[in-house]
């Protein structure tokens, strides 16, 4: 059952109507969300159900603990019931995630320098949205460490952790912003359910046309395949990991907001970025902002020497290579972008605690003519981080940017006609996007007439109904 | 809330209402045309449907896989008609395109029928992931039905949606939900396949036209594989498709653009002759 789907629909409209015929009591819409969030879980994988209902209770009690010590002015056993949950939070993730990959790993380097290995495999079923719960659950607990959060019931703690919408992949809202939400009762307000609906329009558009009518042409035997097939395959994913991922995050958004819940944004255009910096404040924003708070800036962040500017901004970049799954590709991946990063980063003054320097945010500066190269080669450069990150090896990464580079790339493409209505209708998406760009979303206030606005909802409607692609998994329900 | 639940049934009510209406007409054009600019993934078959429709005097018709479409699909040899699909049809959906074709076309029937199938897809089934989309929903409509046995139309009437297949609309949805589906396909070739393989033969005899299973070119790499699936399942061995087995050419693996399709300058005009077989 994806957010996209008619059993969702079904599933969706009671929950809607349970969650509203209770919304005198913010306990009961809580309990429902509860519910309905272990049945949603539990349909996609009902084996899972038992791990995170433990996990639950696990983080709920350690921060109850932490609060309790906190309290008692017992600050390093706080910090060590703090620890402990960070142990169980990643202890997950790599049990599951990375074990095998670093048996393997090890495994490989063991035989390379003339070790007998035979390692044993461990048959491991990843849970679904494991990278995604397990980051809720860390911020939970820091959070009430930080003082910024205070421990709340296990009802409240376990709808934050397996919220719906947000499980499978995101987005990934720390507990500051989400809980305080489910203290008080969530009546129905008519201008945030219009938006919501706004939004999962827009994001179903986004996933089923675009996303799923390019997927079917993505997938190239790179032996076979001409340069020019490649490197057109190599910007079509591109577009492609755009629109299935953000189309994901704006149907959760866009039903999060049904609910009267605001969940935190994830995409700001970011294929509009005129520097891999603003590139980055703009793609996946609740990951990089979870990583910020929780990683970048207990390091040091950006107030220290340059040099430990660079080594915090190459581990922030390794962990989220790292995140994204158990392959050495995504770890260069993750470097690739620090690289990009590192001119940006050498260019800036040494920090000085005397001198308050005012970084201007360029992000929202208005764009001139000059701008189209800077996005231009942003976009390619992006393109590249993604062929590492699609490819199955390293190896296999080099194999493709060779033929990529090589002379077959003056050659005509092989196949990627059939693809044209789907490119068709990413540029009306970027478009639109593109009018858009200051809006939330670009369904958001693009008209004053009703009958246009409807018009062009329906347009999208038939859109959907005539031209979606393939239906195709979520590309980041495997993270 | 009430304002918001009212507003969304009336959009909801014209949303439908529109999809109906604007369904029916772009059939209409469609079917006038014969040319689907929907650009379905399964629009072939589409193309095919309206094709069978057609009273047009052939000597060969051909029929098949996606394979076939890329050797036959452009063929502008007034001798040769091309219906061939998607191997996602299964032999069932290649033996309704020729039944209707034979139908529209009483007394004019082509002198034989070519199908064309890949070695590596006898296991295919009703389940499969395509089926639904490709076939049940092209195919299970008052046109088709008379032409399937009880069993079929049984299983078929149990598939979710099942009943909208009369619906121009949703025909031509490219892709709808797939609630049944079964990964373990077995080895061979699956029952399904075999029976409705045998029925076109029949068709075609009962008519007094010709009847030829063919595979399109493979690659040289894949002839092990092929091996192995002739000696997976006894079906393999009778008449009917041992023949198919030893016909099979193998060329370069560097003549194909993917598994199975020929990189499209590699695409000779008449791969199997039937130009000059009038």
């Amino acid at each position: 059952m994806t957010i996209n789907s008619i059993p969702f629909l079904f599933f969706f409209i009671i929950v809607f109507l349970l969650y509203y015929i209770s919304q005198k009591s913010a306990k009961a819409q809580n309990f429902i969300l509860l519910l309905s969030s272990m049945f949603f879980y539990g349909n996609a994988d009902w084996r899972m159900l038992i791990l995170m209902a433990v996990s639950i209770f696990v983080i709920w009690w350690l921060g109850t603990m932490i609060e309790m010590c906190m309290v008692q002015k017992r600050e390093e056993t706080a910090n060590k019931f703090v620890i402990i949950g960070i142990i169980y939070g990643v202890g997950l993730l790599f049990y599951f995630k990375y074990l095998n990959f670093f048996i393997l790993s090890f495994e490989t380097l063991f035989y390379k320098i003339g070790l007998i290995s035979n390692c044993y495999v461990f048959d491991i079923i990843m849970p679904l949205g494991i990278s995604f719960f397990t980051f809720r659950m860390l911020s939970y607990l820091i959070d009430i460490r930080q003082k910024k959060m205070i421990s709340a019931s296990f009802i409240d703690v376990a709808t934050y952790i397996s919220f719906f919408p947000c499980i499978l992949s995101g987005p990934i809202d720390r507990s500051v912003t989400f809980i305080p939400q489910l203290w008080k009762p969530r009546k129905f307000e008519y201008s945030l359910g219009v938006e919501g609906c706004q939004q999962l329009l827009w994001g179903m558009f986004k996933k089923m046309v675009v996303a799923d009518g390019l997927s079917l042409f993505i997938s190239r035997d790179i032996a076979t395949s001409t340069g020019s097939t490649l490197f057109i395959v190599a910007i079509m994913y591109s577009i492609q990991i755009y629109a299935d991922f953000s189309g994901y995050s704006d149907m959760a958004i866009g039903v999060g907001k049904l609910l009267g819940i605001r969940i935190t944004r994830n995409f700001h255009y970011p294929y509009f970025s005129r520097s891999v910096a603003e590139f980055w404040n703009r793609w996946h924003m609740s990951l990089l902002g979870w990583f910020r708070y929780y990683i970048y800036f207990p390091l040091g962040g950006s107030r220290c020497a340059k040099s430990i500017v660079i080594r915090n901004t190459f581990i922030v970049f390794l962990v989220s290579g790292l995140w994204h799954g158990a392959n050495w590709t995504f770890v260069v991946w993750g470097i690739f972008h620090a690289l990009l990063f590192l001119p940006s980063l050498i260019k800036r003054e040494e920090y000085n605690p005397n001198v308050n320097i005012v970084y201007k945010k360029r992000d929202d500066a208005p764009y001139k003519w000059k701008d189209i190269f800077n996005v231009v080669l942003v976009f390619m450069l992006i393109t590249v981080g993604w062929i590492i990150f699609r490819c199955e090896s390293i190896s296999e990464a080099g194999m493709y940017m060779a033929k990529v580079c090589s002379p077959s790339l003056l050659s005509k493409p092989a196949g990627v006609m059939w693809a044209l209505p789907s490119m068709v209708f990413a540029v009306i998406m970027f478009a639109f996007e593109w009018k858009q760009r200051k809006e939330e979303f670009p369904l958001i206030n693009f008209s004053n007439y009703k009958v246009v606005r409807w018009g062009v909802y329906l347009l999208l409607i038939l859109t959907i109904v005539y031209y979606q692609g393939k239906p195709a998994d979520f590309i980041y329900f495997k993270f | 809330m009430k304002r918001f639940i009212i507003q969304i049934a009336i959009f909801s009510v014209i949303a439908c209402a529109l999809v109906y209406v604007s369904g029916n007409i772009l059939y209409y054009f469609i079917n006038k045309s014969g040319y689907n600019f929907l650009n379905n993934a399964d629009y072939k078959v589409t193309e095919s449907i309206i094709r069978s429709r057609k009273h047009i005097k052939v000597k060969k018709l051909v029929l098949g896989d996606s394979v076939g479409t890329s050797l036959y699909g452009d063929c502008k040899d007034s001798c040769v008609y091309c219906l061939a699909a998607t191997v996602a049809i299964t032999p069932v959906g290649h033996y309704l395109l020729c039944a209707n074709f034979f139908e529209n076309n009483k007394e004019q029937l082509p002198e034989e029928v070519v199908l064309i199938l890949n070695p590596l897809c006898w296991t295919n089934t009703m389940e499969g992931g395509l089926f639904y989309s490709t076939f049940t929903k092209n195919f299970f409509n008052d046109e088709f039905i008379g032409y399937l046995d009880k069993e079929e139309v049984e299983y078929l009437n149990g598939e979710s949606f099942s009943k909208l297949c009369n619906q121009r609309w949703y025909q031509l949805t490219p892709y709808v939900p797939v609630l049944h589906q079964t990964q373990d396909r077995g080895v061979g070739i699956s029952p399904i396949q075999y029976k409705y393989l045998l029925r076109t033969k029949q068709l075609c005899e009962a008519n007094g036209v010709g009847f030829r299973l063919l595979s399109g070119p493979m690659r040289e790499s894949l002839k092990e594989a092929v091996a192995e699936v002739f000696s997976s399942n006894p079906h393999f061995q009778t008449t009917l498709l041992s023949g198919y087995f030893d016909s099979i050419q193998y060329l370069n693996d560097t003549d194909f653009c993917d598994q199975l399709h020929l990189k499209q300058d590699r695409v000779p005009k008449d791969f199997f002759c039937l130009y000059n077989d009038k």
